[in-house]
């Protein structure tokens, strides 16, 4: 290798060094978000009336993210995250078909257990942990 | 072939390469003892680069608004990573884009390079430098600290003096009152307005470089003792040279001395003691303050604007008045004049910074 090849090289390695040295401020400074975590909520109360009849539901805000709770015709009541578990849109309860459905792509989930059925959903919505008490139910996370 | 090859050739088929090529090989910078001073518009031109890019940048993370302005700023300061190192880069550059300007904007005067067929370089040049100092006060005006808040009152107020002032104020105000309209539109103006016309303009007064390349001071000229240069890859080299130099320059500015950030904007407190505008606005500034409450049957601010409009314009003039082949006692005053021009910008400045210690 001749020395201006040499030369070369350096000058090269010396100007990509000082494109990383540029490159990496750059980056971390747009990659710095508001880094408020997630809203750490343990325990949230939601009154009886809000889910009176058999079939009713009700979505509500659990920390920073929406979970639903269900009363099934059977009266059974379950309580779930809400954010579909195929690419995070908000589910819903359908009532006529007694299953918690995803709007975007046709996702269906188990009502009490939240097994994913059918459509794109690759798992099932994960349960959160529902108290009964006199004066409400008690919802956290499981 | 390599990889390179294909491309120089699939480039060649559709587009012509040689004519440019031709083009940046015959393009010659004239090389003499004052060709120093032809590195300050480029100096300029890098600086706006910068800024475009750091503003930008700066973008992702500053939200305009009367709760958010100040906020978002104390923030990237604060929380974002390497935040203050942005802004402060942002700030030094603006300054420092700023004070290579001035000096173009002199060196391009004595050299008299405004004289046929320049003017309009000379004139677009003079409007990139209003532009570029509106782009600093709307700048300014963004951090929305105490500071800010009436460095940019004042501005504001001042062009109510001038006839048909207060419309524009009010416009740019969004009403009677500086609030969160004021912001929104200090901001479109910073980010949008003033940049879009600002590439314009820059865009012109290059093609004008292009067309007429760079003037070689008379007397230089005839004596002879010049000789060309390639602008490809000589001139291009040592302006690229500069540059590193300016951006090591920038970066030890801003890495040494982070930008100040006040105290949040409150209308209601006394206006900060000191306060002072950017350093390009001190000598107006000052000539402001020396005016008395009423000349000759006006008010004083008026009479202050007018001052300054009618030599600002003079300025813009001087193809007009010092035309080219002009010899002897006239082409003299030109010189003299422009040696006032920067003694007065000088001595004004001084004088606005020891009346107003900060
Ligand atoms: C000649 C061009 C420019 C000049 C002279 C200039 C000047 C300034 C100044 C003096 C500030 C206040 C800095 C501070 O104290 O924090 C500022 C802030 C800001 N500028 Fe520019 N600027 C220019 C171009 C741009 C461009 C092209 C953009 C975006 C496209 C931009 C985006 C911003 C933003 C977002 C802020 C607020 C953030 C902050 O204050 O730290 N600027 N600019
Ligand atoms: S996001 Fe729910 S099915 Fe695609």
């Amino acid at each position: 290798m001749t020395r201006r090849h040499w030369l070369d090289w350096i000058l090269q390695g010396v100007t990509g060094l000082y494109a990383l040295v540029l490159a990496f401020p750059l980056l971390k400074f747009l990659q710095s978000g508001e880094g408020e975590a997630e809203e750490k909520v343990t325990q949230i109360k939601i009154e009886k009336n809000v889910i009176p009849d058999p079939g009713t539901s009700k979505i509500f805000k659990f920390g920073s993210k929406p979970g639903i709770i269900i009363r099934r015709p059977d009266g059974s009541v379950h309580a779930l995250s809400a954010t579909c578990m195929h690419l995070g849109c908000t589910v819903d309860y359908d009532k006529s078909e007694d299953k918690i459905t995803c709007a975007c792509h046709g996702g269906r989930y188990d009502a009490s257990t939240g097994a994913n059925i059918s459509g794109p959903p690759p798992a099932p919505l994960p349960l959160l942990k529902l108290e009964e008490k006199d004066d409400g139910f008690y919802i956290s996370k499981a | 072939m390599s990889v390179k090859e294909k491309f120089q050739k699939f480039l060649e088929e559709r587009l012509p390469v040689q004519a440019f090529k031709d083009l940046s090989s015959h393009k010659m910078v004239p090389e003499h003892k004052q060709a120093f001073w032809y590195y300050f518009g480029g100096i300029t031109l890098f600086f706006f680069i910068i800024l475009v890019f750091t503003g930008m940048v700066l973008l992702f993370q500053y939200q305009p608004g009367l709760e958010s302005s100040h906020a978002s700023v104390l923030r990237i300061v604060t929380k974002v990573d390497f935040g203050w190192l942005i802004r402060s880069i942002h700030s030094w550059g603006a300054n420092l884009m700023l004070a290579a300007a001035f000096i173009h904007m002199f060196s391009v005067y004595f050299m008299k390079a405004y004289q046929k067929p320049r003017e309009l370089t000379w004139l677009t040049g003079l409007g990139l430098l209003g532009l570029g100092m509106g782009l600093g006060f709307t700048g300014y005006s963004l951090v929305w600290d105490d500071m800010a808040f009436f460095a940019t009152k004042i501005g504001i107020d001042m062009m109510e003096g001038i006839p048909g002032g207060e419309y524009i104020a009010d416009i740019i105000r969004g009403g009677p009152e500086m609030g969160g309209l004021t912001i929104q539109r200090m901001f479109a103006l910073h980010v949008v307005i003033l940049p879009w016309i600002f590439i314009g303009l820059l865009g012109a007064h290059l093609f004008f470089l292009q067309i007429h390349g760079n003037k070689i001071p008379e007397g230089i000229e005839k004596s002879g003792e010049y000789r060309k240069v390639p602008f490809f890859p000589n001139f291009i080299f040592s302006d690229l040279y500069v540059w590193l130099i300016c951006l090591n320059l920038l970066a030890v500015l801003a890495a040494m001395y982070p930008w100040h950030i006040g105290a949040e904007a409150d209308p209601l407190a006394p206006s900060p003691k000191g306060i002072k505008p950017e350093w390009y606005f001190m000598a107006m500034f000052q000539l402001l303050k020396l005016m008395p409450a009423h000349v000759a049957g006006m008010s004083g601010e008026l009479f202050g604007n007018m001052l300054f409009g009618a030599a600002a314009m003079f300025w813009a003039a001087v193809p007009v008045w010092n035309p080219a082949g002009t010899v002897g006692r006239r082409a003299k005053l030109a010189t003299y004049v422009g040696l006032l021009g920067l003694m007065f910008i000088i001595g004004f400045t001084i004088w606005g910074y020891t009346a107003h210690p900060v």
